[in-house]
């Protein structure tokens, strides 16, 4: 498996979460390592969790005027706000995409169990997933608006207790 | 005689859903109770008269897999009916589900036919 492998997995995930679910067009773009903490952004996080041999994070990036268009799809009533059912759909979202990507990354790196979603809404804001220094960020266009997905992966060495980096799960698998 | 259904689901985006599925579906619907997670699933359980339920697997508090194996212990409940609607598409998922007794499987996302075409063939 490569970075190039998984970079398909999440644009099919991606693509059919968004036709499927919500009738509409995701535009994937050039993926990309980006290693330290995230560029600052406006708008919300969703973040979830993947554990087993191997762990790390799986989590989508929208501006607010996506999320509201998500939501209001979703819910099938207008959403003008970034409120509750605006947090509740971008979860969903994220849990079903990560979710379908963590299925696909199963075939070949064994069993992995999914967090329950966590969602952020701010402004200026920058993450870092703790020990993973490389994440790969699969940046999407729908309806004007960017909305990135970024995956990290640590493998965990039982006997050496030391983990292995993402990109050892990009390249050597 | 009306079907009241039961969703067990953490996002309320797939409550609303599922519940709009149901309302296109042929079946004579009576009441449909939502629930956020597996013990607010059994809480409605022994409230209500359910006859079909869907349900979700990855939730807080009380998992899918744990709620399919509480109802599938009452005897009271033990044949309603549960479909799974989840992105656990593992396959050890879905054989656990199956081996404790769920009655169907759809995958998330889903189109709302996949849904209907899973209850016509459970609830007839």
């Amino acid at each position: 498996m490569d970075e190039a492998k998984i970079t398909e997995m999440v644009r099919a995930a991606t693509g059919e979460v968004f036709q499927t679910m919500l009738n509409m067009d995701a535009e994937p773009g050039e993926s990309f390592m980006e290693q330290g903490a995230s560029e600052s952004y406006d708008g919300l996080v969703s973040l979830v969790g993947i554990a087993g041999k191997w762990t790390g994070m799986g989590s989508v990036y929208c501006t607010s005027e996506l999320a509201m268009r998500v939501a209001s799809v979703m819910f099938m009533a207008e959403q003008t706000s970034v409120n509750l059912e605006v947090l509740d759909a971008m979860s969903e979202l994220a849990n079903m995409i990560v979710g379908n990507v963590k299925s696909m990354l199963e075939t070949e790196l064994g069993p992995l169990g999914l967090s329950i979603p966590t969602v952020i809404y701010g402004r200026n804001y920058r993450a870092l997933s703790g020990g993973a220094r490389e994440r790969l960020v699969i940046p999407f266009e729908c309806e004007g608006h960017r909305m990135d997905v970024k995956i990290c992966l640590i493998e965990c060495h039982d006997s050496a207790g030391t983990g292995a980096r993402f990109a050892s799960a990009l390249h050597h698998h | 005689m009306a079907l009241d259904v039961l969703i067990v689901d953490d996002s309320a985006a797939i409550r609303k859903i599922l519940h709009r599925v149901l309302l296109q579906t042929n079946l004579m619907l009576g009441q449909v109770f939502e629930a956020t997670d597996g013990r607010e699933g059994l809480d409605c359980m022994r409230a209500e008269s359910v006859g079909l339920v869907l349900s979700d697997i990855n939730m807080p508090n009380m998992d899918g897999l744990e709620f399919l194996r509480a109802v599938k212990a009452n005897p009271l409940w033990q044949n309603i009916p549960v479909m799974m609607v989840t992105t656990e598409g593992s396959q050890d998922k879905v054989l656990q589900a199956l081996k404790l007794g769920a009655a169907g499987y759809v995958k998330k996302p889903f189109t709302p036919d996949q849904i209907k075409e899973k209850l016509t063939g459970i609830v007839s």
